[in-house]
């Protein structure tokens, strides 16, 4: 910690009051024309009394004494400012230079007790090697499994080659087991594919789902509990967007205002109803209750038999066959021995979700070199241990990353706040955001270092004129649109801005900014932060707090996942230009198109193609909707499909009404 | 809503052309004046439909200064009501083709026709229309 940096700061340059500092001492100092004034600042438009800086800790409040021509920061005039880091102070005509402490705050020194849980989200990874672990949490399959008696396994030797013989693998013992559409994945993605197959017309026994979950929204439901979503808390998602019901109709909005008027609420439902028919222009938009959206998924596996078509197991491998099929190898474990076997058929869509999710690189250092998993977390993986120590001793937490899941963590916080107040926090932006992307002529709104967007996308992604535009780009301008109109983005929901703001008025929440160069333990037992802080250029900003949240959510790339950099290397599977899996138009692979197979995929992996909005409920059924109008027009004569349109799609839209087997 | 230019044109007519069809008969049936005759409903209707072409125009315009590219359903009825506004006072001012010299009330034809050929069509492209198309709300709102 270099000397010069543990105190508040002032520094002026100005053609008229001259060039100055001044280090402002604990309490007040008065800055005016006046001779007595603590600093004199001699310019015309500075008042006798201007302006007071008032110091209290680490807090600076600026305060401006009924000055004649104002006291502004960042350009807006204010009447009492608490400072943070990088904000532009100018005092009438003259600018100041604020610069602002190393933070040191007091020592809370951690009980070497606390270890860290096996937090990461593995789906059986136990004894997985740490450095895979602290690296990356993966959980689209897991690196490691339990040692037991394996029965039936295909031989290496086989999976070796590009096409597998159907003949060899009855000859080797392996049972195969046939089928005419196979769900890979069994979340989220699958779910939504299988319920687009069964309302279009298939039996569920034609439909295989292959998964290592019994639910299909049990990764999903970790990742939203993990990162704070409990079942009673809102998501980030449209009213439309419905994982059970293709047509989006009723909406969930819809649903919740008939529940309202069920319960005599009236009020309630014309405020719901209002959201969906202002949003986002004159009310604040909708989302869904997230256990509600598990619960509507829950009726809806029932009623199209989801149990009956899932076969619980982990996909190791997906193949051609000699017989012109596409067949996944599968492996069952019975928690006494694994069982493998092979599943064949025709039409395949395979969703495995994220292949991973990264720390970001320097905290994965961090954790690779001091096994330390309790004081740096990411927000994905179970980190409740944090805000229990939080609660109970207080501390400041700093949160990298600017997107929903920030806004979620910090609202958190606020709750244990509740019940320790000494919880504070540092926010770590790398650099200022003046104003939100732009594109065309319209731009995104910003506020307090968050730049706002209902959902992740803008909404015409999904279905409108983006949607259009994307498709019809080439692979270039496709990575450059999705660069326009990406990045971090968080809700603009009242409740989450008024905690923002409440926190930099009362000094609990604080933005820093700058590039992390490394962290490393502090002595005290926490974590230091080293950043080159953009907010006084050249110079280097120790931040110690006691935890750090990875809000950031990086994504692996698909070779994450096993079975997908199988298929990668075995099929010479093209990438697109954001490194994701290369998709046609109907999200098909054209390199596994085999004689009378397809294969389709969905999800993340997929993202840098034709699609913007692929993870997402909607874009999910956008995927399902365009494999299956393919398969239709493929001329294969799929077995049972029927175009889900007109009367037909009526017919069936009544029976999901009704609740009755499609 | 997220509706492209070619999605506003195909809805509006598709609309028009069923519920817009199936109301102007009903009124032709039950609310024809002496002299006018029945048909005027379905001269107010085509004139919906023209002028609505080019409003489509204007209103993906707008469309284009919002983020989101979207059509939040109080546009729509914002929309509705400049619309409606518009073509009385183009009907009132005289000269529209087809429509009889003395004009046509506004109180007791024009707004129960306009506005129950405007509020069906609304009520149906908020979720119903769906039903019938799962592309149409992915494609802009195109049915072809
Ligand atoms: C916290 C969070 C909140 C989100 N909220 C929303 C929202 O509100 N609205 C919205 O539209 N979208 C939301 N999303 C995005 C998206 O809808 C979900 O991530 C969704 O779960 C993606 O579905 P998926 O099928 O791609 O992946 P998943 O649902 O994760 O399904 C993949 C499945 O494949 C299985 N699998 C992987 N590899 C194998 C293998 N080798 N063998 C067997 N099984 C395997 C996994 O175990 C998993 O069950 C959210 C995402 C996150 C992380």
């Amino acid at each position: 910690m270099s000397p010069e940096r543990s105190d508040h700061k002032i520094a002026w340059e100005d053609p008229e009051a001259g060039d100055g500092a001044y280090t402002l001492p604990e309490g007040d100092t008065v800055v005016g024309r006046a001779e007595d004034a603590d600093v004199v600042l001699n310019s015309p438009l500075v008042s006798r009394s201007h302006a007071r800086f008032e110091r209290a800790g680490l807090r600076l409040t600026l305060h401006d004494l009924g000055s004649s021509n104002g006291t502004f920061v960042n350009g807006e005039r204010i009447t009492e400012h608490v400072l943070r880091p990088g904000d532009n102070v100018r005092v009438g005509s003259v600018a100041l230079t604020v610069t602002h402490p190393v933070v040191e705050q007091q020592a809370t020194v951690l009980a070497p007790a606390f270890t860290v849980a096996e937090g990461v989200l593995t789906d059986d990874g136990a004894g997985a090697p740490a450095s895979m672990l602290t690296a990356v949490l993966p959980f689209a399959d897991s690196p490691v499994e339990e040692a037991m008696p394996e029965r039936g396994v295909v031989p290496d030797e086989m999976l070796r080659d590009p096409v597998l013989s159907e003949e060899a693998l009855a000859a080797a013992g392996v049972e195969v087991t046939e089928t005419e559409y196979m769900a890979l994945g069994g979340g989220v993605g699958s779910f939504v594919f299988t319920d687009l197959l069964r309302t279009s017309g298939v039996a569920a026994s034609d439909i295989t789902v292959i998964g290592n979950e019994r639910v299909p929204y049990a990764r999903y439901q970790r990742l939203c509990i993990n990162s704070q979503i409990p079942a009673s808390e809102r998501l980030r998602s449209n009213s439309d967007s419905c994982p059970d019901n293709v047509w989006g109709f009723p909406g969930y909005a819809t649903r919740e205002a008939w529940r309202a008027v069920r319960s005599g609420n009236l009020g309630e439902a014309a405020s719901l109803l209002w959201s969906i028919f202002g949003e986002p222009a004159v009310a604040q938009t909708y989302t869904p209750i997230s256990g509600d959206v598990f619960d509507s998924i829950d009726r809806e596996a029932e009623r199209i038999g989801w149990d009956e078509m899932l076969r619980e197991g982990r996909i190791r491998a997906i193949r051609k066959t000699d017989r012109g099929r596409v067949a996944a190898v599968v492996s069952t474990s019975t928690g006494t021995e694994r069982r493998h076997s092979v599943v064949a058929g025709r039409f395949a869509q395979f969703a495995l979700g994220y292949p991973a999710i990264q720390m970001l690189p320097d905290l994965a250092t961090y954790r690779e070199q001091t096994g330390d998993h309790f004081h740096i977390v990411n927000a994905y993986e179970d980190h409740d241990a944090v805000y229990e120590h939080l609660r109970e001793h207080g501390g400041t937490v700093m949160i990298r990353g600017r997107g929903i899941v920030a806004s979620r963590v910090l609202q958190k916080l606020w709750e244990d706040r509740a019940v320790n107040p000494n919880i504070n926090v540092v926010h770590l932006h790398r650099s200022r955001l003046a104003e939100g992307h732009q594109y065309g002529r319209s731009a995104r709104k910003v506020e307090e270092q968050f730049e706002f967007q209902p959902f992740n996308w803008p909404k015409s992604c999904w279905g409108g004129e983006l949607r259009d535009l994307l498709e019809s780009s080439d692979d270039a301008k496709r990575a450059e649109l999705l660069g326009a109109w990406g990045g971090t983005t968080t809700a603009s929901r009242d409740d989450w801005r008024e905690l923002v703001k409440q926190g930099v008025r009362e000094g609990w929440y604080r933005p820093e900014f700058g590039s992390v160069r490394e962290v490393v333990p502090s002595d005290d037992g926490r974590v230091t932060t080293r950043i080159d802080s953009t907010a006084a250029e050249g110079s280097t900003l120790e931040v110690t707090t006691d935890f750090v949240i990875d809000c950031v959510g990086l994504e692996a790339g698909p070779e994450r996942s096993p079975v997908i950099h199988d298929l990668m290397e075995m099929y010479d599977l093209p990438l697109n230009p954001l490194g994701r899996l290369k998709v046609n138009d109907d999200f098909e692979l054209p390199g596994l198109r085999h004689d009378s197979a397809r294969v389709y995929t969905a999800g993340a992996v997929t993202l840098g193609g034709p699609y913007a909005a692929v993870d997402s409920f909607l874009g999910l059924q956008y995927s399902a909707l365009r494999a299956v109008e393919s398969i239709l027009a493929s001329g294969m004569q799929p077995r049972g499909l029927r175009p889900l349109r007109g009367l037909y799609s009526f017919k069936q839209w009544v029976r999901w009404a009704q609740g009755v087997a499609p | 809503m997220t509706p492209s230019l070619a999605g506003r044109w195909q809805s509006r007519l598709f609309v028009l052309g069923t519920i817009g069809v199936i109301v102007s008969a009903l009124f032709a049936v039950s609310l024809s004046d002496p002299g006018v005759g029945g048909g005027v409903y379905f001269v107010i209707l085509f004139y919906v439909a023209l002028f609505g072409l080019a409003w489509d125009v204007a209103f993906i315009g707008v469309q284009r200064l919002r983020w989101d590219r979207d059509w939040p359903p109080v546009f729509q009825v914002a929309a509705g009501i400049v619309e409606g506004l518009v073509l009385f006072l183009l009907i009132d001012g005289g000269g529209l083709p087809g429509i009889p010299e003395q004009g046509v009330p506004f109180g007791s034809r024009f707004l129960p026709h306009y506005g129950l050929v405007w509020l069906l069509s609304f009520l149906w492209l908020q979720g119903p229309m769906r039903v019938l198309s799962t592309r149409w709300r992915f494609f802009g709102g195109r049915l072809v």
